[in-house]
């Protein structure tokens, strides 16, 4: 082989067989690797860049949102959006509507609390919590005073509530005995009502329930 | 000026020795050495003179003995790609059966436009093996140059008597059919080479006797050798019409006795070496006023990049091929070793402005912190975390959403109501009924989807009322007043479903219906039905 090929061109081709090895093990194993963290350097930086960008940007947004509408959010709060619904509370209010109405009577139940799924409620560690509130047989000479009832509801009880459902009837006309029991100083109902709302508010969701979230009822 | 370097060296294998061609300094070529067969000390004088100079260059053989055998090999029939190779291997064989050095050369049929395409014909050669080829590849071996290949001088020079007669006669008339290229090789004869429309017709070489190597009687022996030639073209069909074109390689001497004589060629021309050669673009080097012309064929071929009927030889293939794998084998390494400083080259190009990249971009990082740091700080100042806020707000924003407002319903139906003074109110009630909830029926629903500014799947309400007419109407027209209430309603509260749950006595205008005639009773009976009515109507929140 060496008289065919010749020493001279062997020794040539190995020592380019070697120079091309140790080449392209430099190359390949040294350079390459270093050129390769240099981008994937490069591209971590500028990714970071980027969503440190974002983050500012969404910062400043946040701060003109949260400037804008703090005092909303404060009126919320004052409003008690974030009150715990307690029962006894409840019936305090509603013997409190009554009188400012001028009804005579009226029973109520307080259903147990829900929770209303909400996913904004959610993202800030709270929950939606519902309690039905059903007024019943409530009994009044005019209707007026129950429509004075109905628009205190709003007014009385902390954010939120919804009116679900209202039935007024007439239940009595004007007769004798009627105005005799008047003159007597009788209660006297002409008209009788029921009404159902729901008492929405904010609730922590570390919160346990309280005791007094349960439903009752009362008269 | 020559227009290409000669890069090869070329051996001229003839009948009385060797004679060896090389490029010579100004881009020609030179005349190296010659030997004859019989010198004693062949293979040790002929590995000196290739190991004398230009000992990296290439060796190309050209083969120009007097016993080549050529035959043109036509009508193959149509054979697959896999199946051709085969068939004419065998014709090969067939054709020169005593012959070990055999070739063949496809020579592609001319194609006439219109006229179907032709099979191809082959050109088949031969040559008998001689001690002379091993000697030549003996010195080869020992002289450890590169060998380019071996091939016939007749069949490689055929191109170079086209190209001569073009360049020569091209401006003479209509261009002939047939040309011929007469020389005297050192090493050989007197060598004729024949081509018809440019491929090989015909190759002659006759020796020269001693006394004739030059001057008169030499032209004297080419003019005859060259009529003997013309008999035998004329067997292959050639005519004086055809045209003939004779080039003649000659020295000064030799041109007057030329242009004595009349040839019976349609063009002449005698020509010296080095004309020749200036001619296909070369030049030759220290020629003197020698007559021979197997230079001119040396510098065709090694300017030519492939052989056109490469033969192989055993014994300098054995030679040729590993010097031909091992010099490609350092070409490739070295074109890899030249990629592999392009590439390093270019990581230093692309890696330094990374990482000059990268340390702006750090400090472009690090102001950033500073300013996210501050924009942080300045959100924890605020009483409310801007996720609390804006998540309240937008809980309120759903709850209020799906609020109704009794108020301006309850207006609206007691100003419809309010037209009529007679109507006495006894209930009414009203009732929030959610967007998922299916209590309500489903024409209710449908009318709520389809109220104006309705989105689609929305709250809706319903609002039931049932009342009385004060004074004392027949049935009739009570019932008439109840359905004009109801399309006053129907008007009112537009888009809402609005329907009589119930009629004064229970009617129906197309139920059943009891009554009595005359004056008993009738007055009785109406006081002892239900004396009211009853309105339903369903829609979207106002």
């Amino acid at each position: 082989m060496i008289k065919l090929i010749g020493l001279r061109r062997i020794i040539m081709l190995a020592v380019l067989l070697g120079i091309n090895l140790l080449a392209a093990s430099f190359y390949f194993l040294t350079l390459s690797p270093i050129l390769e963290d240099a981008q994937a350097q490069l591209n971590a930086v500028d990714s970071q860049i980027s969503g440190l960008h974002g983050k500012i940007t969404e910062a400043r947004q946040d701060m003109i949102f949260v400037k804008e509408n703090l005092s909303k959010y404060q009126e919320l709060q004052d409003k008690g959006l974030f009150m715990e619904q307690d029962r006894f509370m409840i019936d305090r209010l509603l013997q409190d509507m009554r009188g400012k109405a001028g009804l005579s009577a009226f029973s109520f139940t307080i259903e147990d609390l829900k929770d209303v799924p909400n996913a904004n409620a959610e993202s800030m560690g709270s929950k939606l919590v519902s309690s039905r509130i059903n007024v019943e047989k409530i009994a009044s000479p005019l209707d007026s005073n129950i429509y004075v009832f109905l628009q205190n509801i709003a007014d009385a009880f902390p954010e939120h509530t919804a009116i679900r459902k209202f039935e007024i009837k007439r239940v009595a006309g004007v007769n004798e005995q009627a105005l005799r029991d008047i003159y007597d100083g009788k209660p006297v109902s002409f008209v009788t009502a029921d009404i159902s709302f729901d008492w929405m508010t904010l609730a922590s969701k570390a919160a346990e329930q309280s005791p007094n979230a349960a439903g009752i009822g009362g008269h | 000026m020559a227009f290409f370097r000669s890069k090869k060296r070329v051996l001229l294998l003839g009948n009385e020795g060797i004679t060896l061609f090389g490029p010579a300094a100004d881009a020609g070529i030179e005349r190296e050495f010659s030997i004859s067969w019989e010198s004693p000390d062949f293979s040790r004088k002929l590995t000196e003179a290739l190991t004398r100079q230009h000992q990296d260059k290439p060796v190309l053989m050209l083969f120009d003995g007097a016993d080549q055998a050529y035959r043109k090999e036509e009508n193959i029939p149509k054979l697959s790609f896999f199946d051709r190779p085969r068939y004419i291997r065998r014709k090969l064989e067939q054709a020169f059966p005593s012959y070990p050095i055999r070739a063949s050369f496809e020579i592609a049929a001319p194609h006439y436009k219109g006229a179907p395409k032709a099979s191809p014909s082959y050109l088949f050669v031969a040559i008998p093996e001689t001690d002379n080829i091993d000697k030549a590849a003996a010195a080869l071996l020992e002289a450890g140059v590169p060998v380019a290949g071996f091939g016939l001088l007749p069949a490689e020079s055929a191109g170079l008597v086209t190209a001569l007669a073009g360049k020569l006669f091209a401006k003479k008339g209509q261009k002939s059919r047939w040309s011929v290229l007469i020389g005297q090789h050192e090493a050989g004869g007197l060598r004729q080479v024949i081509v018809k429309d440019g491929r090989l017709a015909l190759t002659r070489m006759t020796p020269t006797s001693e006394g004739a190597l030059q001057g008169e009687e030499w032209v004297e022996e080419a003019i005859r050798e060259f009529k003997a030639s013309l008999t035998y073209i004329a067997r292959f069909g050639y005519t004086a019409d055809e045209g003939l074109d004779v080039i003649v390689i000659c020295g000064d001497a030799e041109k007057k006795f030329f242009d004595q004589k009349q040839l019976p060629a349609t063009n002449f021309q005698c020509l010296k070496a080095a004309e020749a050669l200036q001619a296909i673009g070369s030049r030759g080097k220290s020629l003197g006023e020698i007559n021979f012309g197997d230079i001119v064929h040396a510098a065709w071929a090694s300017k030519k990049p492939f052989l056109a009927v490469p033969v192989k030889v055993p014994s300098i293939y054995n030679v040729m091929m590993p010097r031909l794998l091992s010099r490609t084998a350092s070409r490739v390494m070295a074109f890899s070793l030249l990629l592999l400083v392009g590439l390093s080259f270019n990581f230093y190009i692309e890696y330094s402005p990374i990482q000059e990249s990268i340390v702006e971009k750090q400090s472009q990082k690090a102001t950033l912190e500073l300013e996210y740091g501050k924009e942080s700080k300045a959100l924890e100042s605020l009483p409310a975390k801007p996720v609390l806020v804006k998540n309240t707000l937008a809980v309120k924003k759903t709850l209020d959403d799906g609020n109704i407002n009794m108020t301006p319903t309850l207006n609206l139906l007691r100003k419809a109501l309010d037209s009529d003074s007679d109507i006495k109110l006894e209930e009414l009630a009203f009732e929030h009924i959610p967007p998922g909830d299916k209590k309500p029926d489903a024409r209710g629903a449908a009318a709520a989807r389809n109220a104006p500014g309705a989105g689609g799947n929305r709250d809706s309400i319903k609002i039931v009322f049932r009342f009385k007419l004060a004074g004392t109407l027949p049935l009739e027209q009570k019932v008439a007043r109840t359905e004009k209430i109801a399309e006053t309603m129907k008007l009112a509260f537009t888009g809402y479903d609005v329907k009589i749950n119930s009629q004064f006595g229970k009617m129906s205008r197309t139920g059943k219906f009891e009554g009595t005639a005359g004056d008993v009773g009738r007055a009785a009976a109406a006081d002892g039905a239900e004396n009211f009515a009853e309105i339903e109507m369903q829609g979207a929140p106002l």
